[in-house]
């Protein structure tokens, strides 16, 4: 036997309302967030009024990247480049490789529980918006 | 062209934690909400840590998808084809579903704002009553009949 950290539906709920209220407090442009598990199942997501189709599916692929592949974007891209693989040798349509607005959410433990996915901003403004959702998430 | 009126995130968000409040107070099996717009676009989902991961997210997004295109609440959509020679299959579309759990969200004037899908409960019955609370929620808020 062995043990599974779960996320739970109101942890993901406070990290959607925080994520929220900086998106709407800088006045950013409309974003898509979501959160997902270890499996890069969904768990929340939330769509901000105007959000594009495109930004839909892309915050969706970069939460679920950086869950499947234990780790954030900005690793998972320079990870790649090192490499010189390209994202698409995994054979995987859902993995993205982009390098912002994707982090992986770790128990204070190190192990992988999920992935934030932000899109709609600039590639920094997405970044901040999904630290805000890791720090709610771990209780940073 | 045209100007319509669009279910927002508010609205969405809203619907989501009314259903989870509603949750809390009759504990059951762990449960995923989807919310729909008219276009059959994810608005807003959560879902419970433990959910059946085989079935229900997928029929709560289903639900969700099957009321706001159907036009109908889940329940009531098998309904449609009673006295006809053929069944929600032969519609071909694998994601319509009768489970109970589906509602259709319709403003005073008629017109499809989205739906509302919830499951994970063992009965679909379970599953449309906690729907039922997010529809109450909008309607107390004046956003749908």
């Amino acid at each position: 036997m062995h043990e599974r950290t779960l996320l739970d539906a109101g942890e993901c709920v406070a990290a959607l309302d925080g994520m929220l209220a900086s998106v709407r407090a800088q006045s950013l442009p409309p974003m898509a967030l979501v959160i997902v598990d270890q499996y890069g199942d969904l768990m929340a997501l939330a769509c901000m009024d105007g959000v594009t189709p495109f930004v839909r599916d892309y915050a969706t692929k970069k939460a679920y990247t950086a869950a499947r592949m234990g780790a954030d974007l900005a690793d998972f891209a320079a990870r790649l480049k090192a490499q010189r693989r390209s994202v698409t040798d995994y054979a995987d349509a859902r993995l993205v490789g982009a390098s912002r607005g994707g982090l992986v959410v770790r128990t204070g433990a190190g192990l992988v529980v999920g992935g934030v996915g932000v899109s709609g901003g600039t590639p920094e403004q997405d970044d901040a918006i999904a630290r805000i959702g890791i720090a709610t998430l771990t209780g940073g | 062209m045209q100007v319509r009126q669009v279910l927002g995130l508010d609205e969405a968000m809203l619907a989501v934690k009314a259903i989870l409040a509603e949750n809390k107070a009759s504990p059951g099996r762990p449960i995923a909400v989807a919310i729909m717009d008219d276009h059959c676009d994810l608005v807003a989902f959560v879902c419970e840590a433990g959910v059946n991961p085989a079935l229900a997210r997928q029929n709560a997004l289903r639900k969700a998808y099957t009321s706001a295109s159907m036009r109908v609440d889940t329940m009531a959509f098998a309904d449609r084809f009673d006295g006809l020679k053929r069944t929600i299959a032969d519609s071909g579309n694998l994601n319509f579903t009768s489970g109970g759990g589906g509602l259709v969200l319709k403003n005073s004037e008629g017109l499809i704002l989205g739906g509302i899908g919830v499951s994970g409960r063992p009965d679909g019955a379970e599953d449309e009553a906690l729907a039922q609370a997010g529809l109450r929620a909008l309607r107390a808020a004046g956003v749908v009949a």
